[in-house]
Formats: structure tokens, sequence, C-alpha cells
């Protein structure tokens, strides 16, 4: 079943009187189970098109369908909850809210989406331990390390149970070997039947996709 | 969701404890001082009109201003009597006021003061019924004053009543019959005299336990030219009298007091009221000034407050922006500003107006202090509003929050 459809779409800023044309009549289906990468040299636009996907931004014209239903007319507070309920979130710089500890971070989409409290705290637990920090629950983000804080970001995108998990290079940040170990976290949570779309500029990771894209002049490529 | 809300703002208040302690405090010393004012201005308020349906101008005083000097009294023992018997309704709360300096062992000395007062001086001022006490020979004295009547302690200045004073500096010399026996001194505590509303102005501020009450007819046979002065008749018209029936009467006694002393004196007549409702009209203009100034105070409090919520607003954007990609709306992130820069303030307002509220009921005599659920309301919107208002200036900003182009600026 086809989870996200992007038909003719066009992202383009205006400067002034130069408009610079980021993405350009692309066309991309995400079914269920999905696994996407994006690669690209930098400034190619792969970021502004997982923000797109994700309905963290808007295009300037084309089409974005989920589940079948347009999403490009509605407002602000309709795809934050759009956000909170399909998508998961993945950033090379992890982001996760330097006030809050690793539970509570993991808590926090749970907070939003309204999840009771004592529900919340056990599902956080649970995902903590999936990824395999349940001991540090009570640490804050200055207190683990780059790997630890992507495992803690990778168990706050699993907190609603999305549909589709977006990774913005998840492993830029990271040494090798945490680099794999994210790597493998998120390859076998895609095989748990998670969709997975990832931007990345690592050739190896996007090998290890079931469909690969190149974005270059603002064009998607099937590689 | 709300409890999200709530339980993560109270969480970041934690975390930026130290800004928002101070902010709390000067919240509750602002609101403190507003409070204050609020509750004096009511108190004072309450008490004016309490004091104005009561006395209003039905209670009037005529002082004495000597022409020249005179052996007569303004107004004698036997004139007063003549006055309470013209005007039986009406109430005289006279009484004649002497300053005495006395030392109790050589070292120290002590001020007293000797009232010679009417019956209805006890009755009205001090709310104690003694009919006949300002023709006898019982006097009632506090303290210190005890034993100078007794003759214990030692007259330095002034002048006592001749019975009394024997012992004291052998001026007896002065003795008058009708005191030949001397004064039978009384404790003041059997007066029961607790209550001091309203007294002779020479006596404001003066505790009861410096001062002697003795007979007023006891004061005329020592009368001193130079004391004309201290004369004050005041005279309060029954009960059901009108303000006009009252200037009737004043009037009548002015006609009297002129005809038996015009060429000696003049007499300035005023009402009680007016003197004691400008009293409290200073205390209202006061509680305005400094509510005014604490005003201000909040003022730039609520000028402080914005900027460190700027600041956190700032600060916090990108955290807004993670917020956001993980599904809260902006309308929920605003919201959790506005309680985590609202609350220590409304906290520290609330706290502030009842320690003040305390130490109010518990320090401040005058006015009576009462407690109004509008001034309690009123000091509840002001310690919140700093904080509303503060967070409410940040709106603008999360209106134009693009948690992208956050994210996007983070990751550049």
């Amino acid at each position: 079943m086809t989870l996200i459809e992007l038909m003719d779409g066009k992202k383009s800023f205006r400067d002034g009187d130069r408009e610079t044309v980021v993405l350009d009549r692309v066309g991309l289906r995400i079914e269920r189970g999905d696994f996407v990468a994006i690669t690209g040299r930098s400034g190619s636009g792969k970021s502004t098109l997982l923000h797109i996907l994700g309905c963290m931004d808007r295009l300037t014209s084309g089409t974005y369908r989920l589940m079948g239903a347009p999403v490009d007319g509605l407002d602000d507070a309709k795809l934050a909850r759009i956000r909170g309920k399909h998508f998961g979130f993945v950033f090379q710089s992890f982001h996760l809210i330097d006030e809050l500890t690793a539970l509570q971070n993991v808590e926090a989409p749970m907070g939003y989406a309204g999840v009771p409290r004592r529900e919340r705290r056990k599902r956080a637990l649970e995902l903590l331990r999936r990824v395999g920090l349940a001991d540090k629950a009570g640490h804050y983000p200055a207190q683990l390390s780059g790997g630890q804080q992507q495992r803690v970001a990778i168990a706050r995108a699993l907190a609603n149970g999305p549909d589709v998990i977006f990774a913005d290079e998840p492993t830029g940040s990271l040494d090798r070997s945490n680099g794999d170990m994210i790597e493998e976290l998120l390859v076998e949570l895609n095989r748990q039947g998670t969709a997975l779309v990832l931007v990345t500029h690592d050739e190896r990771l996007a090998s290890r996709a079931r469909r690969a894209f190149v974005l270059e002049d603002g064009r998607l490529l099937e590689r | 969701m709300t409890g999200y809300i709530v339980r993560k703002s109270l969480l970041m208040i934690r975390r930026h404890f130290k800004v928002h302690l101070l902010f709390a405090l000067q919240t509750a010393a602002g609101i403190a001082v507003i409070y204050a004012c609020l509750t004096l201005q009511y108190s004072t308020a309450a008490q004016y009109r309490e004091i104005k349906k009561e006395i209003g101008g039905v209670v009037w005083e005529v002082n004495v201003v000597s022409e020249r000097p005179s052996d007569r009294p303004p107004l004698d023992y036997a004139q007063y009597a003549r006055l309470k018997e013209r005007f039986p309704e009406a109430e005289f709360p006279f009484c004649i006021v002497r300053t005495v300096y006395y030392t109790t062992d050589g070292t120290e000395i002590r001020t007293g003061r000797l009232l010679y007062a009417s019956d209805d001086f006890l009755r009205v001022v001090l709310d104690a019924d003694r009919p006949g006490f300002e023709r006898g020979s019982a006097a009632y004295a506090g303290g210190g004053m005890r034993g100078l009547l007794e003759g214990r302690y030692r007259l330095i200045h002034g002048h006592m009543p001749p019975a009394a004073a024997d012992g004291a500096d052998g001026s007896g010399a002065e003795a008058d019959a009708e005191l030949a026996g001397g004064l039978a001194v009384l404790p003041m505590e059997e007066l029961g005299a607790g209550r001091t509303r309203f007294t002779h102005h020479h006596l404001e501020n003066v505790p009861l336990e410096q001062i002697a009450l003795l007979p007023l007819a006891s004061y005329y046979p020592s009368f001193r030219p130079e004391e004309a002065g201290m004369f004050q008749l005041s005279v309060r018209f029954g009960p059901g009298a009108d303000e006009d029936a009252a200037i009737a009467g004043i009037t009548e006694i002015l006609g009297h007091m002129l005809e038996w002393g015009g060429e000696d004196y003049h007499f300035v007549v005023g009402s009680a009221g007016e003197r004691l409702l400008s009293g409290y009209a200073e205390i209202r203009a006061g509680a305005s000034a400094a509510g005014i100034i604490a005003g201000i105070c909040l003022a730039t409090v609520l000028i402080g407050l914005a900027a460190v919520a700027q600041i956190l607003f700032l600060r916090r954007r990108r955290a807004f922006a993670v917020c956001s990609a993980l599904g809260a709306r902006k309308a929920v992130l605003f919201g959790e500003m506005l309680l985590e820069i609202a609350l220590p303030s409304l906290m520290g307002g609330l706290l502030g107006a009842a320690a003040c509220s305390w130490c109010l009921t518990a320090w401040v005599q005058v006015p009576p202090i009462r407690q109004s659920p509008a001034v309690m309301a009123a000091a509840a919107a002001l310690a919140l509003a700093p904080g509303m208002l503060a967070a409410c200036a940040l709106a603008p900003g999360f209106r134009r929050l693009r948690p992208i182009e956050m994210l996007r600026r983070d990751q550049a």
C-alpha cells in the first residue's frame, strides 16, 4: 500500500527577483515497510526533500499525498498532528532537548500526542531498552556519547509507532563503530516493518536500501 | 496533553530555577507593596465610611484661644454643668490635659498626662461607664502615674492635684477643700479601658499607662491663665441628632460661651469628624503614592521578565523546532512557554500578597485591617500580569517560528 506519494514536486526559494529551484518535478512513492535511500552532493536538496516528505516543509508546487489524502492545503496544526502520528525523525545532530533526560526526550512525542503518563513512561522505558540504553534513562544528553544520543533519538522517533522514519544523515556525526551500530538499528527497525527514508552521503549505507535515489540538479533519479 | 505541558513547564522552571526565582521574588515584593496599599486603601475607606456615618457632623470641638490673661477659665464647671442640663441628649467627652514630669529613682525622667475628664469622656472615649466621676474624688491611673499620685515618685515639673501632691513636692499649700481627703487612686485596669478609638488630640498615641484620669471638677481650683488654651470642649449630639440640629446646638453653645467668657477668649469651632477623616485621607494619599511607586516597580519587573522571556525563547528555538517536528503544535509550545514564564511570577505574587496580608493583620492597628475579596482578586490578577504579558510578547515570535529554518540553521 502506498504510504506517501509525491508527484511533480517543486521547491524553490526566492531571493529578490532570483528564484532558486531546489527540487524540480520530483516524483516519489514510498510503500509501507519500504527502505529508500536518497543520496546526492552537499546542497543538492536532500534534506529539503526529506523535510517535505516529513511534512515539515511545503512544496512550492506539485502534489503530496499521505495514504491517498492530499496534505498540501493543511494548516500547521494539522501537519504537526500528522508528524506526531505517522512520522519519526532522526537528525544528523541528534536534536535531543538538553533540559530533558533520555527518558523524558523519548516521552516527548507521546506527551504531545496525549498518551497518558503511565503508559508513556512504560513505553519510553521499553524503547530505551530496545536501543540498549535502559540504564541511561535518567541521563541528560550532555552526559551521553554521540552514539548514545543518536540511539535515544531513534527511540524517540519510534515513540508513537510511526509508519515511516525519516533519517537525515543519521551516522554523519558518529565514528565508525557507533555509525555501524546505528545503521544496524535502523535496518533492523525496517526489517520489523517500519518504512525508512534515509538521506545519506554514505554509499555503503545507501547500498543497503531496497531502493536508492540520487538527487542531481533538483531531479530525483533512481539508481 | 495538558498534564504533559504543565509537567514539562514545571520541569523547565526547575531547570532554570535561579532566573525564575529572582523574578518571583521581584514580583512578590511588588505585589506585596501593592497589596498593602490596596488593603490600606480599602480598610481606610471602610473605616472612613463608618466614622462618617457614626460621627459625621454630630461631633464638634470647641477650641479656645486666649485674648488676654484672665483668672476665669473659658468654661468653669458650673457653666459646663449648665450646658449639660440644657442639652441632656448631648454628650460632652470633655477633658483638660496637663503634662507632668516625674522621676521614679532620681535618674530617669518620665512624662505623664493628667486628664481632668468628664463622665462622658470616660464613657465615650474609654468605654467606661462611671457616672459621677467628674465631681467625685476617685482617680484612675496607670503604671507609674499611680506611684506619682500616691506620692511614691517625685514630681519634677508640672502641677499635681493638691491632695495627691502633698507628699511629692510640698505644694499642698494650694490644697482644695473638696479634695482635702485626697484622691482615691485606683488602677487604670479597673476602668477596663481597652478601646481608645477617638481621643483627645493631645493624647494620640499616648499609652494609657502614662495617663491619670482625674475628676473634671478637681481641675478648676488650680486653673492658671496660661492653661486656657488646653480647654477643648467636645460635644457629641445624641442619637438621632441630624447634622442641622447639631449645628444649631453647637451655635447655641458657642453663644453661651461667648456670653460667659467672650471678653477674655475667642473660640474656634470644628467638626471632630472632619479632623479624624482628614487623618484617614492622609493615610489614603500615602497608600496611593506607595501603590503608584510599587506599580512602576512592577512594570520594570515586567520589562525585565519580557527580556528574559525573549532570551529563553531565542535560546530554545531549536528545541521548539524539534518539538514541532515531533508533533507539537505552535499553540502548545506557546502554552508551555507561557506557563513557564507566568507560573513563577504568579506564585511569587501570591506568596507576596499572602505574606503582606499576614503582616498587615499582625502589625497594623490603625486603620483596622479588613481583607477584601476584591483586593485579593486584584492582587492575584496583578501577580499573573507580568508573566502573562511577558509571555504574550513572545506570541509574534511563535507565530513566525519556522521549525524547519531552525533545524536547517542548526544543521548548517
